[in-house]
């Protein structure tokens, strides 16, 4: 699981398929995460190709931590199939969706949205 | 299912998740071979994803040597894909949706695979025959057909139980 900070965000980049034998590793990375408080944690899913319910429930639970710690769980860069799937199980209303990267930091700091602008 | 079947070999799983990928693929690949539209195949791949998780995380309470077949024939109308499994009874039909309203605070956090698996196929059909499970999830070739077509609830009545 790829993992890095931007200024004050942290940003997990799962890549493939997130279906019940790939959600596990997702979720220890995430849960800890989102447990930090006042934590601002993106998960872009520039290089996944699809999820299922169990990423779902791993997201679920990683919104859940992130609202009791008053931190962020904003996720970017939804293929049209992942979106569908968000769409039909109203996952927008359980974390914020962004269309890219950029969006995604800007919409949780500004000093990691310019860190990600000057590269 | 109108005109001469075509069918994909069978699949056998042992058990492991790590086996839900390939089917699924395998199954995908079958719908898009028999000329379905790609989107019809993604959710229909989705849908036997959801169904095969869930009979690997609660059908049995111990390992087994084979967990669930699954077979798939595609006609003129549509695809029937058919998992079987000797666990214990689950009918999929049996469940209220979950709660798809509200943020995360307002949400309970399992329930959605069903939601998906019912959403995503045009039909769904459960029978317990002896100790097998046996689901069967249809997706037609045409939203025409989808629309005149009676949904899992209603056509669970034609199996006789």
């Amino acid at each position: 699981m790829d993992q890095r900070s931007i200024a004050d965000v942290t940003v997990l980049s799962p890549t493939g398929r997130i279906d019940l034998d790939t959600t596990p590793p997702l979720q220890d990375c995430l849960l800890p995460l989102t447990q930090v408080a006042s934590a601002k944690v993106v998960v872009d899913f520039a290089g996944v190709s699809y999820i299922s319910s169990s990423g779902l429930r791993a997201l679920m639970l990683g919104a859940k931590a992130a609202r009791a710690a008053q931190g962020r769980l904003v996720v970017c860069c939804l293929n049209p199939a992942v979106a569908e799937i968000f769409r039909i199980s109203r996952f927008h209303l359980v974390v914020e969706v962004q269309n890219d990267l950029a969006a995604a930091l800007a919409a949780l700091s500004s000093s990691a949205a310019a860190a990600y602008r000057h590269g | 299912m109108t005109g001469k079947p075509i069918h994909m070999p069978r699949l056998r799983l042992v058990g492991q998740a790590a086996e839900i990928g390939p089917a699924v693929d395998t199954v995908r690949r079958f719908a898009l071979a028999a000329g379905l539209p790609p989107e019809s195949c993604d959710a229909l791949a989705l849908a036997v994803d959801e169904a095969v998780s869930n009979i690997l995380r609660h059908a049995y309470d111990a390992p087994v040597d084979s967990a669930v077949t699954i077979d798939a024939a595609a006609d003129g109308e549509g695809i029937e894909v058919v998992l079987a499994d000797r666990g214990r009874p689950f009918s999929p039909l049996d469940r209220s949706p979950p709660r798809l309203e509200g943020g995360a605070a307002d949400r309970p956090v399992g329930g959605l695979g069903i939601h998906l698996m019912r959403t995503l196929v045009d039909r769904i059909d459960y029978r317990r025959e002896g100790d097998v499970n046996r689901l069967t999830l249809s997706k037609y070739r045409t939203a025409a057909l989808a629309a005149g077509a009676p949904r899992g609830e209603d056509g669970a009545d034609d199996t006789g139980a």
